[in-house]
């Protein structure tokens, strides 16, 4: 059916990738998700279940060439939902990382949001019409020791983010960032990343990852400019514009350092 | 007599780079600069004249090619300062540029940057010691409608600065990051923002002062240093304005004239 809407969602195999993706066929929209691993058939298999049309491919988006094998797959239709999500983070002390884990972390936080940012960017503005979703975070406003760069990126999304809209403010297609606060997903507990030992990761007072996505979601179709979900979150947002980076990053310490 | 301390600075060939550099050779260091156009040789030349003991490396920092070879050519010695200052901006609306033109930004900014940090805490954590100053920009607290990608990697850069800072205060290593404000540099011009309010603005600062203030704060181990009066003003109170105020001020300072509505004109 050609009036049928269509939603590109990335990282969408697990966490608030996910719950966007389910959101989106609740509001029938047809889905093309992507995501690393093989866990993204499966979760098609769900949003099928729930009576959606959905399409998946897996590859690897901290690769240009995974970018641009996502960005064939997607082909030129119109599109009218896309959820830039997909993203990791690291964990432990920055001179113990291993570059090359940084730089895949920078790739896909920074490059590959960017560029695909970017280009549906350009299809939307010539369509006049189109919602972009950024999931960011509130990690974006605190110096994150013990995982420096992750914070980085999120800072890097959470500005282009708030220029970008500014930049698009007479049109009709809209740009939202989602800053979750710590939201319980797998992303703490990724293989490939050394977070499973700090207290954030093991805290249960983590928002629950529906609320979030349910209000990342609801924010994008409003056109919002930002949302940080969750009353505590909203109030280091808040406070991380008045109290010094060496205090924020102190307190980042304290949840994220290795025990 | 003991060894004159080793100064590494980056994106030396002009503005605040050059000038950090000349802070650390009237310091008394041996300094070691590093740029990825041909002026670099001109400055080393130049440096000698005044019989400092220096080494230029032309590379381009956005390449893991570029940062090995700045490392080969420190070899084994100890860095006492690294200047973490390469950085290329790049003006005009997001959707304006290409993805080579915002590519090349985040090569230089963030990547090249992290790579260089990366290896010099390293280092220095091995030394046991060591100063750096990272050039960030108050740009990194101020979403940058018309200069997105730039102000959004200087966010990066800033807050790294902070986090690494944090996780080495129990050595003797210091990270102090340098948050310059509209600086009378090469910078304009590069970034293809002439055009521009900012970029005609003629009370910019000068870049001399502005790296006398970073050099002066590295040496003392501060976190941070603002410099210039106004930028100290748009510093704290970015922390008070939501972003997407701040994100249409920078938008009057950035957008290109040859698209400004009179609306903003009136306002700039």
């Amino acid at each position: 059916m050609s009036d049928t809407k269509f939603a590109v969602i990335t990282g969408a195999s697990t966490g608030i990738g996910y719950e966007l993706a389910r959101f989106a066929v609740e509001d029938g929209y047809d889905l093309l998700i992507c995501a690393d691993e093989p866990e993204i058939e499966e979760a098609a298999d769900k949003l099928r279940r729930l009576g959606g049309t959905v399409q998946t491919v897996q590859l690897d988006l901290a690769t240009r060439e995974g970018t641009d094998t996502f960005w064939a797959a997607v082909g030129d239709k119109p599109i009218d939902i896309f959820c830039a999500n997909a993203g990791r983070a690291l964990g432990t002390a920055f001179h113990e990382q291993d570059w090359t884990a940084i730089q895949r972390l920078i790739m896909l936080n920074v490059v590959q949001t960017t560029t695909l940012v970017h280009r549906v960017g350009l299809r939307m503005q010539a369509r006049g019409q189109g919602r972009i979703l950024v999931t960011g975070s509130i990690g974006g406003f605190v110096a994150g020791p013990y995982d420096a760069v992750y914070n980085s990126t999120k800072a890097y999304l959470d500005s282009l983010c708030y220029a970008v809209q500014d930049e698009w403010r007479d049109s009709a297609v809209t740009l939202t960032c989602l800053m979750p606060g710590p939201t319980d997903t797998p992303i703490f507990h990724r293989p490939e990343n050394l977070l499973a030992d700090s207290p954030i990761a093991k805290s249960d007072s983590k928002n629950n990852v529906t609320d979030v996505a349910r209000a990342g979601y609801d924010a994008m179709m409003a056109g919002a400019r930002g949302v940080v979900p969750g009353f505590t979150n909203k109030l280091i947002a808040m406070l991380s514009g008045v109290v010094p980076q060496s205090i924020l990053a102190q307190l980042h310490r304290l949840g994220a350092k290795p025990e | 007599m003991t060894a004159a301390k080793l100064a590494v600075i980056t994106g030396a060939s002009t503005g605040i780079g050059l000038e950090l550099a000349r802070c650390a050779v009237a310091d008394g260091c041996e300094i070691i600069i590093c740029a990825d156009e041909d002026a670099i040789a001109a400055v080393e030349a130049d440096f000698r004249t005044q019989g400092a003991t220096v080494t230029a490396v032309q590379a381009d920092l956005g390449t893991p090619e570029g940062v090995a070879s700045l490392f080969d050519a420190i070899g084994a010695r100890q860095v006492d300062y690294m200047m973490a200052n390469a950085g290329r901006g790049r003006g005009d609306a997001f959707l304006n540029q290409s993805e080579a033109e915002f590519d090349e930004v985040l090569r230089v900014n963030i990547i090249g940057t992290t790579d260089l940090l990366h290896r010099t805490v390293r280092k220095m954590r091995q030394q046991g010691n060591g100063r750096i100053l990272i050039t960030g920009s108050i740009a990194g607290w101020i979403p940058g409608s018309y200069h997105a990608v730039y102000n959004a990697t200087k966010a990066y850069v800033d807050l790294l600065s902070w986090a690494i800072r944090n996780e080495v205060n129990d050595t003797d290593i210091s990270v102090t990051c340098l948050m310059p404000g509209a600086t009378d540099t090469m910078f304009f011009d590069r970034a293809e923002m002439l055009d521009t309010p900012v970029g005609q603005d003629d009370t910019k600062a000068d870049p001399a002062d502005v790296a006398r203030e970073g050099y002066d704060a590295m040496l003392d181990g501060r976190s941070g240093v603002t410099t210039g009066f106004m930028n100290k003003v748009q510093s704290v109170v970015s922390g008070l304005i939501p972003d997407s105020v701040l994100a249409a001020m920078h938008r009057k300072m950035a957008k290109p004239d040859s698209t400004m509505d009179d609306g903003d004109k009136t306002n700039v």
